[in-house]
């Protein structure tokens, strides 16, 4: 009763965001590493589509892919600049996110309480 | 729990690594030594990326590499330490390339605090959920 579809989707976004996040700060870290290849996560369509038929949003895995960006001299395609502004934004996504599952329960704790 | 911290902070081990390296190899840029013994070698820290099969789990030194140590001879009659043509075994650091190298390092070390910092808030704000 207390696990309604935007929660579980909510939860979905969460799990998503902190993949990106984790792959965000293994590129950061891995900024100055001969022939690395940065790595980018999605799950949006993914959760777009799980909500669209109906299944559940828990069932979707946030998936993993190497960037197509062109290597500089090292071989490394890591793009400070959009790795930077990528963190920004999936913290502030995460944090809305939490904002919207926290009202979430929120409504349910004032419907308990009557 | 709170995994996305260690790789930030294996970022900062490996650049904070790199600095030393650097630094050691500019303080040696003038170490003299008799031209029967080998130059001071530069260190050049080997960076490996770590991966997990999913989005990697940051990066470690997996070791050092040395410049040549043959180095360069340089004339130096009135060192002690000069053969008898007058020679002296120099390293053969390249200041101006160390010194790129250091801001190379000081920034990715930077990088990596900044990304730390925003991990940190996000889990924060994620032990926060639900007390509003």
């Amino acid at each position: 009763m207390l696990e309604d579809v935007s929660i579980s989707a909510l939860h979905a976004a969460l799990n998503g965001l902190a993949a990106r996040q984790s792959a965000v700060s293994d590129n950061v870290a891995n900024v100055n590493t001969p022939f690395f290849t940065a790595r980018q996560v999605g799950f949006e369509n993914d959760l777009r589509q799980a909500l669209a038929d109906g299944s559940d949003p828990l069932s979707v895995s946030p998936t993993v892919s190497a960037t197509t960006d062109a290597a500089g001299l090292t071989g490394n395609n890591v793009n400070l600049a959009t790795q930077t502004t990528l963190g920004v934004d999936t913290n502030l996504r995460y944090e809305l996110a939490l904002r919207a599952t926290g009202d979430r329960f929120t409504l349910l704790r004032s419907a308990i309480r009557g | 729990m709170f995994e996305a911290l260690s790789v930030s902070a294996s970022g900062m081990q490996v650049h904070q690594t790199w600095i030393d390296a650097i630094s050691d190899n500019v303080a040696n840029v003038s170490t003299v030594r008799r031209t029967s013994q080998t130059a001071f070698q530069s260190r050049y820290v080997v960076a490996q990326a770590l991966e997990n099969g999913g989005t990697g789990s940051g990066v470690a030194v997996s070791g050092i590499a040395l410049s040549s140590p043959i180095g360069k001879l340089v004339s130096d009659p009135t060192n002690p330490l000069a053969d008898a043509n007058g020679m002296v075994r120099m390293p053969d650091v390249d200041l101006g390339e160390q010194l790129t190298t250091m801001i190379m390092a000081q920034r990715g070390y930077e990088a990596n605090i900044s990304q730390l910092d925003r991990v940190r808030q996000s889990y924060e704000s994620a032990i926060q959920m639900g007390r509003g």
